[in-house]
C-alpha cells in the first residue's frame, strides 16, 4: 500500500516535469501563421467598433476597413468622394444633392441605397459623437432616389463634407435596419455590417477583432492614395490585437508576433529607428496637447489677462523636449493645424512660446490674481499627458501661480470636468483634423465652454462660406480670437510613430491619422 | 468532518455580504460615471441622464444595492455595462486563462520551492543554505514587469522559442499546445512566490527539527532522510499548505502586472479594464468571485490540515 502511494506520487511528478518540459520544448511551438493574416498589435480594445458614437482612435483604425464614409480624405486631407459619386451645391449652399454610387453592397450582400444613407445620417445627426454642431444647421434630408440625397440647410453650411469624411465619430454608413434600431447606445457586434473592404468576423475579448476581406468589395476606380481611392483588401484576413503595454509589442514585432505595431513610446525612437528589420513610420497627423481653461465659473472665467499671463509663463520648447524627447517627434508649432494644412496660420501666434515667468507674474497681478490654487485635471493614464504637466506646473509656480496638479484615471477626470466648480484647466489632446471647426473648444458644449459672442460670429461666417481660400482666411481670424480669448493652449505638435516588419510592402512613406492596411502585402 | 464543512460555507454567507456591501460603496463612491464613459465628452447633458437611467443610476444607492443582491442570491451577477454580455459569461471568458496560469505557476512553486526549502533547512546555517537564502532574498524583491519583460527578451525574442504574449484559448481551440503561452508569464509569476516557500518550508522544517519526536525517530536509529522527510517535512507541512494555498488563490484571482505584461485576457485584466471604464456590474461581480474563491481556498486548506495531521479532527463546538 505504501509502495503503491511513493509509486502514485513519484508518476505525478514525473508527469509534470514531461508536461512542462514538451510545453518548454521548441518542438511544441505551432507552425507560422498563413502569410495572408495581418497581425496588427494596438494600444488598446475599444468597446465598440460603431464609429459613429465613438472617438477612439483604435475603433477609427479598426473601424475604417469595415464602415464606410460618403467620403474620405486623399494624401493632402481633401475631402474626396467614397460611398458618394458625386454632388451638387444649389441656393448658395443651402441645399446639397448627393449621387451615390451604384453597385456597392453592404457585407450581408444588400446593396447600399439613398435609403441606407438616409438612416445612418438620421442616426448619426442625433447621436453622433460630432454631430452636434451640424444639428444647428440642418433643416432636412430627403431621399430623391435610390441613389441620390438632398441636404437642406437652414442656412449655408460648407464643413459638411469634412464632417462626412471624418470617420472618428463621424457619419459611417449602416445598413438601414441597423442605424433606425440604433440609439445613443453603440450597435452590437452582430450589426457590424459596412461596405469596407473587410467585413467583421469575430471579436474575442482581451484576444482579437478579426476580419476577413469581403469578396465583393466593389472598389472605386481611383488609384489608391492615402485613405482615397482603391480599398480592396489584399490580405485574406487582418486580426487587430491589443497589446497595452509598448514593450511587449515592440518585443512581439521584433520576434516575429505581430508584422505592425501601432504606437511606440518615445524612448524607443532611437533604437527602433537604427534596427534594419523594422520599419520606423511617423505618423501624419498632429496630436495637440492642449490646456482647457474653464469660461464657465471661476478663476479664469471672462478673465482673458490671466489667461495670458499663463500663456506667457510656458516654454514650449522645455516641455515638449522633456516630456515628448527625439527631436524628430515633435515641432515647436504654435498654429493650430500643421504647415502643410490650408489652415496653418501665424495670426495670433506671437505671444506663444514667450517663456517670461517675470512677466507671466506681473501680468497675472494685474489680472487680479492673488494666490488663489488653480486646479489642473490630468489623465494619468496618458503619460504624455502626465509628462506635460509636470513641466508645466513647475514652470507655472516659477512664475507665482499657485498649482493643484490632480492626476485622476479617465473615467475622474471626464467626470470631474464636467462640473465647472470642480476645475480650472483641464488637459487632454486632439489629434489634427482636416476640418478645424470641429476642434473640441469650438463646440461650446465641450468641457471649457467657450461660448462668445466674438467666437459666434466668426463661426457663422466661417460656415458659411464656400471659397476654400475665404474661409482659410476666416479661420485666421478664428485663431487669432483663440490667442486673445485663450479659451485653450497648446504645447505644440507632436507625433506618434508606428514600426512594422520590413517584410510588409502597400503602406505610406507616414501613415495617415489612422492607419489602413486594405493596400499591405506581407512578403 | 460533514458537520464542519457545512459550518464553514454557512459562515461565508455573512462574509460575503459584508464584501458586496464594501465593494458596492467603493464602486459607487469613486468619481466616474459610466455614463459619460459610454457615451463621451460632446455627449449632452440630456442624453447622459437619460443614459444613467437607463443604467439605473439615478436611483437611490440603496435601492440599487437590493436590486443587486436580488439578482445575486439568484445567481445573477448582472449584465456588463460595456461588453453587452452577462458578467458571469464575462468572468467565465477570462477564467481559462487565470486558473491555467495559477495551476502552472503553483506546479512551477511547487517543485522548485519544496526541494530547496527541505535541502535549505537540512544544510542549516552551511554556505548552501545561505546560498539559498540569497537567492530567495533576490526572487522576491525582484519585481515581476522586469521579470516579465526580461524573460521575453531571452526566450522569445533573441532564443525564439516561446511566444511572446496573448494567449489563444485551449478549451475552444482544442490545441493544448497553446500552453506555451503561459510558460513565461507562469514562470515570472512562481519565481517571486517561491521564494515565500522556500523560506517557510526551510523556517517550518527548522521549529519542527527541535520537537521531541525528531529526537526519538533520531534515537530509534531511523535514517536522517526517513527523519527529514516522514517526520519533519510532514509535521512542518501544515504552515506551508497554509501559504501554499493563500498564492494560488491570489494566483487564479488575477495577476495583474504579469497579465499586463504578457497581454494575458485574465481576471485581473478585466478587473482593471472594468474599473477604468467604471462598469460597475463587473467590478461588484469579480470581486464577489475573487473573495468566494479565497474562501473556498482557505475552506479546503483548512480540510486538507485532517489529512496531512491524523490528530487534527473536525468537529462542532459544544
Amino acid at each position: 500500500m505504501k509502495k503503491s502511494k511513493k509509486f502514485r506520487f513519484l508518476s505525478s511528478v514525473m508527469m509534470a516535469v514531461m508536461l512542462l518540459t514538451l510545453m518548454a520544448s521548441p518542438f511544441a511551438i505551432a507552425a507560422e501563421e498563413e502569410p495572408t493574416v495581418l497581425r496588427v498589435a494596438v494600444e488598446n480594445e475599444p468597446n465598440t467598433l460603431d464609429n459613429q458614437v465613438v472617438t477612439n482612435d483604435c475603433a477609427s483604425t479598426i473601424g475604417q476597413h469595415i464602415f464606410e464614409t460618403l467620403y474620405t480624405y486623399d494624401e493632402d486631407y481633401n475631402a474626396v468622394p467614397l460611398l458618394a459619386e458625386s454632388d451638387e451645391t444649389l441656393e448658395d449652399g443651402k441645399v446639397v444633392k448627393i449621387t451615390l454610387r451604384q453597385g456597392v453592397t453592404f457585407h450581408n450582400g444588400k446593396e447600399m441605397t439613398a435609403e441606407d444613407v438616409y438612416a445612418s445620417l438620421t442616426r448619426w445627426l442625433e447621436y453622433g459623437s460630432r454631430s452636434s454642431q451640424m444639428r444647428e444647421y440642418i433643416d432636412s434630408i430627403e431621399v430623391e432616389d435610390a441613389y441620390t440625397i438632398t441636404l437642406n440647410f437652414k442656412q449655408p453650411y460648407s464643413p459638411w463634407k469634412n464632417l462626412f469624411a471624418f470617420i472618428n465619430g463621424g457619419p459611417a454608413i449602416y445598413p438601414k435596419e441597423v442605424a433606425e434600431a440604433a440609439t445613443q447606445e453603440p450597435i452590437s457586434e452582430d450589426q457590424y455590417i459596412g461596405t469596407g473592404p473587410y467585413c467583421f468576423v469575430e471579436h474575442e475579448q482581451a484576444r482579437y477583432f478579426k476580419l476577413e476581406k469581403y469578396e465583393d468589395y466593389a472598389a472605386r476606380d481611383e488609384e489608391a492614395e492615402g485613405l482615397s481611392g482603391d480599398r480592396t483588401g489584399q490580405m485574406d484576413e487582418i486580426d487587430f490585437i491589443p497589446v497595452a503595454n509598448a514593450s511587449t509589442r515592440i518585443n512581439g514585432l521584433l520576434a516575429g508576433d505581430y508584422d505592425y505595431v501601432r504606437i511606440a513610446t518615445s524612448d524607443m525612437y532611437e533604437d527602433l529607428s537604427a534596427n534594419k528589420d523594422v520599419v520606423v513610420s511617423i505618423n501624419k497627423g498632429t496630436k495637440m496637447p492642449l490646456m482647457f481653461f474653464n469660461s464657465k465659473a471661476g478663476i479664469f472665467k471672462d478673465n482673458y489677462k490671466l489667461r495670458q499671463a499663463v500663456l506667457t509663463a510656458l516654454d514650449m520648447e522645455e516641455i515638449m523636449s522633456i516630456a515628448v524627447g527625439p527631436e524628430e517627434l515633435w515641432d515647436l508649432n504654435g498654429s493650430i493645424n500643421p504647415e502643410w494644412n490650408m489652415f496653418y496660420s501665424e495670426e495670433g501666434i506671437d505671444t506663444w512660446n514667450q517663456a517670461d515667468p517675470e512677466k507671466a507674474q506681473q501680468m497675472a497681478e494685474e489680472a487680479g490674481y492673488q494666490g488663489e490654487p488653480i486646479v489642473i485635471l490630468i489623465n494619468n493614464t496618458q503619460q504624455l499627458h502626465v509628462d506635460i504637466c509636470t513641466v508645466i506646473a513647475q514652470q507655472l509656480e516659477s512664475a507665482g501661480f499657485n498649482v493643484d496638479a490632480q492626476r485622476l484615471d479617465a473615467a475622474a477626470q471626464q467626470a470631474k470636468r464636467a462640473d465647472e466648480t470642480q476645475w480650472d484647466i483641464h488637459f487632454t489632446h486632439h489629434i489634427f483634423s482636416p476640418e478645424p471647426i470641429i476642434y473640441n473648444w469650438m463646440n461650446a458644449g465641450y468641457a471649457g465652454w467657450w461660448d462668445t459672442e466674438e467666437k459666434r460670429d466668426l463661426v457663422s461666417k466661417y460656415v458659411a462660406e464656400t471659397d476654400p481660400e475665404k474661409q482659410a482666411k476666416i479661420w485666421s481670424d478664428i485663431q487669432a480670437l483663440t490667442y486673445e480669448q485663450i479659451p485653450v493652449i497648446k504645447t505644440g505638435d507632436c507625433y506618434e510613430f508606428d514600426v512594422y516588419s520590413v517584410r510588409l510592402t502597400g503602406l505610406d512613406e507616414r501613415v495617415p491619422l489612422w492607419p489602413c492596411f486594405w493596400r499591405v502585402t506581407l512578403a | 468532518m460533514l458537520r464542519y464543512i457545512i459550518k464553514r460555507v454557512l459562515s461565508m454567507i455573512p462574509s460575503l455580504i459584508l464584501t458586496s456591501i464594501m465593494v458596492f460603496l467603493m464602486v459607487h463612491l469613486i468619481p466616474g460615471d459610466p455614463a459619460i464613459t459610454m457615451l463621451g465628452d460632446s455627449a449632452t447633458e440630456e442624453s447622459i441622464e437619460q443614459m444613467r437611467e437607463e443604467m439605473g443610476l439615478n436611483q437611490p444607492l440603496v435601492n440599487q444595492y437590493f436590486i443587486w443582491m436580488g439578482k445575486v442570491v439568484h445567481g445573477d451577477l448582472g449584465d456588463s455595462i460595456f461588453q453587452n454580455k452577462s458578467v458571469m459569461a464575462t468572468i467565465a471568458d477570462r477564467a481559462e486563462t487565470s486558473v491555467l496560469l495559477g495551476v502552472m505557476a503553483m506546479i512551477l512553486i511547487v517543485l522548485i520551492s519544496l526541494p530547496i526549502g527541505i535541502i535549505a533547512a537540512v544544510k542549516v546555517n552551511t554556505w548552501l543554505d545561505q546560498g539559498i537564502s540569497s537567492l530567495a532574498m533576490f526572487l522576491a524583491s525582484v519585481p515581476a514587469f522586469w521579470l516579465g519583460l526580461n524573460l521575453m527578451l531571452l526566450f522569445s525574442v533573441k532564443l525564439g522559442w516561446l511566444p511572446t504574449s496573448g494567449f489563444p484559448s485551449v478549451f475552444r481551440s482544442g490545441d493544448w499546445s497553446n500552453l506555451r503561452y503561459l510558460i513565461l508569464p507562469s514562470i515570472s509569476i512562481a519565481l517571486p512566490n517561491t521564494a515565500l516557500i522556500i523560506r517557510m518550508t526551510r523556517s517550518s522544517m527548522l521549529d519542527v527539527i527541535k520537537e521531541d519526536y525528531v529526537r526519538t525517530a533520531r534515537s530509534k536509529g531511523l535514517t536522517e532522510n526517513a527523519v527529514y522527510i516522514k517526520h519533519v517535512f510532514r509535521n512542518s507541512l501544515i504552515a506551508v499548505v497554509s501559504s501554499l494555498g493563500f498564492v494560488f488563490a491570489s494566483l487564479i484571482s488575477g495577476t495583474v502586472v504579469t497579465e499586463s505584461v504578457f497581454s494575458l485576457p485574465g481576471v485581473g485584466q478585466l478587473l482593471v479594464s472594468s474599473i477604468m471604464l467604471r462598469d460597475y456590474p463587473v467590478i461588484q461581480g469579480v470581486i464577489l468571485i475573487i473573495a468566494l474563491v479565497f474562501m473556498i481556498i482557505n475552506l479546503l486548506v483548512d480540510i486538507s490540515y485532517a489529512k496531512i495531521d491524523p490528530r487534527i479532527r473536525y468537529t462542532s463546538a459544544k
